[in-house]
């Protein structure tokens, strides 16, 4: 039951992702490797990560065997932020309930324990470091943010690039909500 | 009564994407640009390129930078850049991989990228990464010509007189096209918002580079770009893999992935996605535009969407490669996964590819890379550490054997034999290892079985003297 409600939580906050600002986690052992972190869901807003490209650096989230000598991006790390590594380690050994459990703990965390824990995160590494602080500091560009309202519409339509049911799902909601507004008013009207 | 149906209908539409059937019994196998396998040293590929046979591999992925190879400076007029023998290019580092890795029976998929400064489009921001702004289809279908045409077969090698160079039949034109990292723009602005860019540059580079190599040898065959697993919003600096997809094959970015016009579709006999995964080969990326191992169906969706729309040329069912994919482990790096989780994670990431219909799957490294300057942004994903002695991993890629539970007293059985001959499917119970099945196999093909199996079990394959990894079955 408790791994059904995680999975809902988090199926919960998924909508919100393709609007999501920066909040990403990186594939294991990877975390200066800007161009595989992924995004997370976040309630703060419709502006892009700029992890691939640290502002002011030619090319980030660099490294890698395909260049050694390119300079690190932030790229977040492997489960930083507001549980500690360690602890998403533990959880990641629990299975997906672990995972899940970590997973929403990033979505949801308050935006100020996220800023501090990236800012803790960033570590000795200078370069890690500006850029983080470019990430947090880097404005939206005009156009790539949306209206709250718009964006739970984009979210229910599924148009926000990443796929979904289209006009199909609120149609199909609208149209479930009206039939049991109907059938409740049936059943009223009808004697007993 | 209606009101439930409705519901029920509602749900079973949100929850549509299930496991695709398996379509064929071939899975090659190899790695991507190793510099172990390319030509880091010479020594080096003494080293590891008879391993990486000897583990199975059957294809390497070769970087062929376009900027490395050709001419630094705008080359004058006299320039012939469709002709291999043209002095101003340096083939050099490019014949000596390639006759390495052909000498020893391995494939090669050669990997184009980076177009040097004077083939790029004009008014590049200063800000962009180098060899990435509207690279000239044009000048990039000379180049694809060129390459063609030196790895024929029939090209004379230059450093032995009377011989020619090897035959390369694999071509990918770019790398990861929804980064910016490799392709911008990405996204271009207008009044009504972002629009993507980058899908219809790729598209112009893709249809130059096919029309170029197929003209020199028919039997050429073209993989498009690995696309990057993860993007961002629009206007970021990469895109989602399955919108760049969808925007690639001309279609509509709705459920139903409704063609729109397309006057010239993409020409292609693969498409290739990158499936790296934040966690294990189970976990879905977590925004719907994105695509982890379990999600490859989304590309393929797209992809057959688009070849049912005639929107893929010619005509006609295209493979599904993944050309990267990777775990670091720990040791050696600190934040990998354990050397036993990789090696699951890798056998259990190739039946999850192989399942969705993917024919084609190339692991990063066989060796891991040095970390330099830090493990963080370096790979230590090999099947080997660096000072030659093998992970589990080693084993789980050259016989891969899965299960996966079918039911309350049945599993399904997966595996990849290393040899020709009967595979034998063992249960261990107690100290003993009993047989449960035995069926025919051949080598690097898959091998799959339903097994009485009932409740927790250790399974494990044995062919030939070889076998594979104990497999824990969960009850």
């Amino acid at each position: 039951m408790r791994r059904i409600a995680i999975a809902l939580a988090v199926a919960l906050a998924a909508p919100s992702s393709a609007m999501a600002a920066g909040r990403t986690l990186a594939p294991p052992g990877n975390s200066g490797v800007g161009q595989y972190v992924e995004t997370v869901p976040t309630a703060g807003g419709g502006q892009p990560t700029n992890t691939v490209h640290p502002v002011g650096g030619a090319v980030g989230g660099g490294g890698g065997p395909r260049d050694p000598g390119g300079p690190a991006g932030t790229g977040g790390a492997h489960g930083v932020g507001t549980i500690s590594a360690a602890t998403q380690r533990a959880l990641a050994a629990q299975g997906p309930t672990g995972i899940a459990a970590a997973a929403l703990a990033e979505a949801t965390a308050p935006s100020k324990a996220r800023s501090s824990a990236r800012a803790h995160a960033s570590g000795p590494d200078p370069s890690a470091a500006s850029a983080s602080a470019a990430e947090r500091t880097s404005p939206a560009p005009a156009g790539g943010g949306s209206s709250p309202a718009s964006s739970v519409l984009k979210a229910f339509s599924g148009s926000t690039g990443g796929g979904g049911l289209g006009p199909l799902l609120p149609i199909a909601l609208i149209g479930s909500v009206l039939a049991a507004a109907v059938l409740a008013l049936v059943r009223r009207r009808r004697p007993s | 009564m209606r009101l439930r149906l409705l519901v029920i209908a509602v749900v079973l539409l949100g929850l549509g994407a299930g496991a695709r059937d398996a379509r064929a019994l071939g899975l090659t196998l190899g790695f991507s640009a190793d510099p172990a396998l390319t030509g880091a040293t010479p020594a080096a590929t003494d080293t590891w390129i008879p391993r990486a046979v000897a583990e199975g591999a059957q294809i390497v992925r070769v970087n062929l930078t376009w900027s490395e190879v050709a001419p630094l400076d705008l080359p004058p007029s006299s320039f012939d850049a469709a002709d291999p023998a043209s002095r101003a290019y340096d083939w050099s580092a490019i014949d000596a991989s390639v006759r390495d890795l052909t000498s020893r029976g391995l494939q090669v998929l050669l990997n184009i990228t980076g177009a040097p400064a004077w083939a790029q489009g004009p008014d590049a921001p200063p800000d962009v990464a180098p060899g990435t702004w509207r690279p000239d289809p044009t000048q990039f279908a000379d180049f694809a010509t060129a390459a063609a045409l030196r790895y024929d077969g029939r090209f004379p090698d230059p450093l032995h007189p009377g011989a020619f160079l090897p035959r390369v039949r694999y071509w990918q034109p770019w790398n990861e096209p929804n980064l910016s990292y490799y392709l911008t723009p990405q996204w271009t602005q207008s009044a009504h918002g972002w629009a993507p860019a980058s899908p219809t540059i790729y598209r112009q580079l893709l249809n130059a580079f096919y029309r170029a190599v197929k003209r020199v040898a028919a039997s050429n065959f073209v993989v498009t770009a690995g696309t990057a697993p993860y993007g961002d919003p629009p206007g970021g600096q990469r895109m989602p893999p399955v919108a760049f997809d969808r925007s690639l094959f001309c279609l509509r970015d709705n459920a139903r992935l409704t063609p729109v016009s397309c006057p010239d579709p993409p020409h292609l006999d693969a498409l290739s996605h990158h499936p790296y995964a934040i966690y294990g080969p189970l976990w879905h990326a977590l925004n719907p535009g994105d695509a982890a191992v379990p999600d490859m169906y989304k590309i393929a969706d797209v992809l057959h969407a688009a070849v049912r729309a005639g929107h893929v040329q010619p005509a006609g069912p295209k493979q599904l490669w993944v050309t990267e994919i990777s775990w670091d482990s720990s040791p050696p790096d600190p934040d990998g996964v354990p050397i036993a989780k990789q090696a699951d994670w890798l056998e259990q990431a190739m039946y999850v590819l192989w399942r969705e219909g993917v024919s084609t799957v190339l692991w990063l490294q066989i060796v891991d890379a040095p970390p330099i300057p830090n493990y963080g942004s370096t790979y230590q994903a090999g099947l080997y550490y660096i000072g030659g002695g093998a992970k589990p991993a080693a084993q789980a890629f050259r016989f891969p054997f899965v299960t996966q539970r079918s039911g309350a007293a049945r599993i399904e059985a997966w595996g990849r034999s290393p040899a020709n001959g009967n595979v034998a499917i063992e249960q261990r119970r107690g100290s003993r290892w009993v047989l449960l099945r035995t069926l025919p196999a051949r080598v690097d093909q898959v091998f799959t079985a339903t097994l009485p199996v009932r409740g927790y079990s250790m399974l494990r394959a044995q062919i030939g003297g070889q076998t594979s990894l104990d497999w824990t079955q969960r009850g």
